[in-house]
């Protein structure tokens, strides 16, 4: 692997990459089952035809390494027979089924910071025929005792056949599996030599992966996904936002998180693009390092929550103020995905950056979620301006979309997500009090949001109960709500208690079992609500508490530890802690605690107070 | 001296829209509304071009405590 320095110099990566055959559209659905071509597949054809295409260019703390599509199938077949060799013979289960007793799963967890190799180990595993999972990590500001007691549940559950990672935290991982048939491994060892041997071919109905969704770590649910239903997204997809083999996708993302897998990894593998991979933690501390990366490497494609545009605009000057200026006249698609689309978000986006060759014709939404892999529907800025307003009272009580005039009083401005993609059929669930109430029906049917196709996963890793409850009648229920008009796919809620901060979902149970169980709050009398602020571009969580201290340094101290346990937790940061005296939480007459009712109580007692 | 501690605390103050009064030397991000890692590295930019000064992230990244954060941004600003 060969570093060299960032962001100085011009240019792209100095190689053009040849045209690659690449099937525009749904050719998945022409293949006989069983027979089509697979992630892994598709590396090998890439490494054979296009050898010296970049594949991968790994940055991070300034400087960055390219391997090309031939160096990363060689580093995957090396893991694999690193991986088959370790094993030999120990696993036992196969992903949705139980391991034998004493046995493990076939699935190998990779608990990984941005590392060179992360990419190649997860390919590796694929090719050991093992079932790989991204995890998240714990970050250096987290108390690491209450993370990993966070993941024993899960661990044990699953009982992975090895966990890959990295020196500082392996004795930890090490303790957590203690007493399970889990071997560590670390990171760096994995391609230290050894002939690729004991790789696997897998087939399109194999399960390919792991993807773990939201829900605090002992019942987070996993997603399995097959091959075929990564192939089903790649190829869908790809076409909607024109990324073929000449694309260039530059992304901070996570692979941990949906959105960073498969947009900046699984799908650009898939049509032979090249990936730049950033360091998270390093765009947070330097987020003009985006534009850097991106002009340094020519970028074309680019994946962000909502909150990241907003954070560009709040941090990189623009061209105007006479500050430097980046060159994205390369760009062809930024996407907006995993949090709500604001519209007054990629608008101020482009009005900060149109001197750097960004316009509304770069920008677009989309509609995604693991349990399809990743996209439902996207938009597509060469056929109308995204935006469009619609009466907020009728979403709010009728159940019913009516299009009005942006002046309109009560406009409300939501972005399309564009139509389905291929592979996928999208249904509106009417819920049951609302549409066609107040009035004759006028405009969409609003509801709960339903995908069903052969993208969509079939179900959860060990869990019958919760694959159960996910479906009716076949059809996945999203918990969104949203509409379809004009065949294009708008979010306008959700019914799940979910809050979405930074791009990464948060169930509010969650957060208040976490807060009822912290001394000096009374059990059971805590509430988490999400509420949008607009200039964060993001959701943020307030907690509303009951608790009987009352002295202002016991208050202090108590809200901190609320804050701070949250973090440990969940990686979350609490905007703001009320505490309120016992009883002060009202109930519904089903008796449950509601959340969006007491945090109205609590600012209408307090106007002065911002939350 | 008192006058730059101050500006700097000024600083901190408009960007989280709290008083300055609630930043004394021991508090920490959890007592401030809304002080999570994006909105520090908005401080950390504030902080910059207020002052003219560059932060390094080694400082940004490990200040535990509002007096700190003053402490540094003034010991930086001297340099």
């Amino acid at each position: 692997m060969h570093w060299a320095d960032s962001p100085s110099g011009t240019g792209g990566l100095g190689t053009t990459p040849a045209a690659l055959e690449f099937p525009a559209g749904d050719s998945a659905a022409t293949e006989r089952p069983g027979t089509g071509t697979t992630l892994i597949g598709r590396l090998e054809r890439h490494a054979a035809l296009s050898p010296e295409r970049p594949c991968l260019v790994h940055h991070q703390g300034g400087r960055y390494a390219v391997m090309t599509y031939s160096d990363i199938h060689a580093l995957a077949g090396q893991v694999a027979g690193t991986l088959a060799g370790t094993l030999a013979g120990a696993v036992t289960g196969a992903s949705g089924e139980a391991p034998a007793a004493g046995g493990s799963s076939n699935v190998v967890l990779l608990f990984l910071r941005h590392h060179p190799l992360q990419l190649p180990a997860y390919l590796g595993t694929m090719m050991a025929g093992l079932v790989p999972s991204f995890m998240a990590f714990p970050t250096p500001k987290q108390d690491p005792a209450h993370y990993w007691a966070s993941h024993a549940e899960l661990v044990a559950r699953i009982r992975p056949a090895l966990v890959i990672t990295y020196p500082e935290i392996a004795p930890e991982l090490e303790a957590l599996c203690a007493g399970l048939p889990t071997r560590i491994l670390l990171i760096d060892d994995l391609a230290a030599g050894g002939p690729p041997a004991g790789t696997v071919a897998p087939a399109p109905q194999d399960t390919a992966l792991l993807q773990h969704s939201s829900g605090t770590t002992g019942l987070k649910k996993g997603v399995v996904l097959t091959f075929g239903q990564i192939e089903a997204q790649a190829t869908a997809y790809a076409p909607t936002i024109a990324l073929g083999p000449g694309s260039t996708v530059v992304s901070w993302l996570p692979y941990y998180h949906d959105m960073g897998l498969f947009t900046a990894f699984l799908i650009p593998l898939t049509v032979g693009a090249t990936i730049v991979s950033m360091d998270a933690f390093e765009w947070v501390a330097r987020p003009a390092s985006l534009f850097e990366t991106i002009e340094r490497f020519q970028g074309t494609h680019c994946w962000l929550p909502n909150f990241a545009f907003q954070h560009l605009v709040n941090t990189v000057p623009s061209a105007e103020s006479g500050a430097s200026a980046y060159r994205l006249e390369s760009m062809v698609r930024f996407v907006s995905c995993s949090e709500p689309v604001k519209a007054a978000s990629l608008s101020a986006f482009t009005r900060a950056f149109a001197g750097f060759g960004i316009g509304p014709g770069h920008m677009s939404a989309c509609y995604a979620m693991a349990e399809t892999g990743f996209a439902v529907s996207q938009s597509d800025p060469s056929r109308h301006d995204p935006v469009r307003w619609y009466a907020a009272e009728a979403l709010a009580t009728q159940g019913r979309a009516v299009a009005v005039s942006a002046d309109h009083p009560g406009a409300r401005a939501l972005v399309s997500n564009g139509a389905p993609i291929a592979g996928v059929e999208v249904r509106i669930i009417p819920a049951p009090e609302g549409a066609g109430t107040g009035g004759p029906p006028r405009g969409a049917v609003v509801g709960e949001i339903a995908v069903r196709g052969r993208i969509v996963f079939s179900g959860y890793d060990r869990d019958e109960a919760a694959t159960a409850k996910a479906f009716l009648d076949g059809w996945y229920r999203t918990g969104d709500i949203g509409f379809l008009d004009e065949g294009e796919l708008f979010v306008s809620g959700r019914i799940k208690d979910v809050i979405i901060v930074h791009g990464r979902n948060y169930f509010a149970h969650d957060i208040e079992e976490i807060v009822s169980g912290i001394a000096g709050v009374i059990p059971g009398r805590a509430v988490a609500v999400g509420v949008t602020n607009e200039a964060v571009g993001s959701e943020d969580v307030v907690v509303l508490a009951e608790s009987r201290l009352e002295a202002e340094e016991e208050a202090r101290a108590l809200k901190r530890a609320v804050k701070r346990l949250v973090f440990d937790r969940l990686e979350l940061t609490v905007r703001s802690v009320h505490l309120v005296r016992p009883g002060w939480l009202t109930k519904t007459s089903s008796g449950k605690i509601s959340r969006s009712e007491n945090l109205a109580r609590h600012r209408a007692e307090h106007r002065d107070n911002r939350d | 001296m008192n006058d730059m501690r101050q500006a700097v605390r000024s600083v901190i103050a408009e960007t989280f829209n709290v008083s300055p009064d609630i930043l004394a030397d021991g508090a920490v991000a959890d007592d401030v509304d809304g002080w999570d890692s994006l909105s520090h590295t908005i401080l950390m930019i504030r902080l910059q071009n207020a002052f003219g000064i560059q932060i390094p992230e080694s400082v940004a990244a490990n200040v535990e405590t509002v007096g700190e954060l003053v402490s540094a941004v003034v010991a930086i600003a001297k340099q």
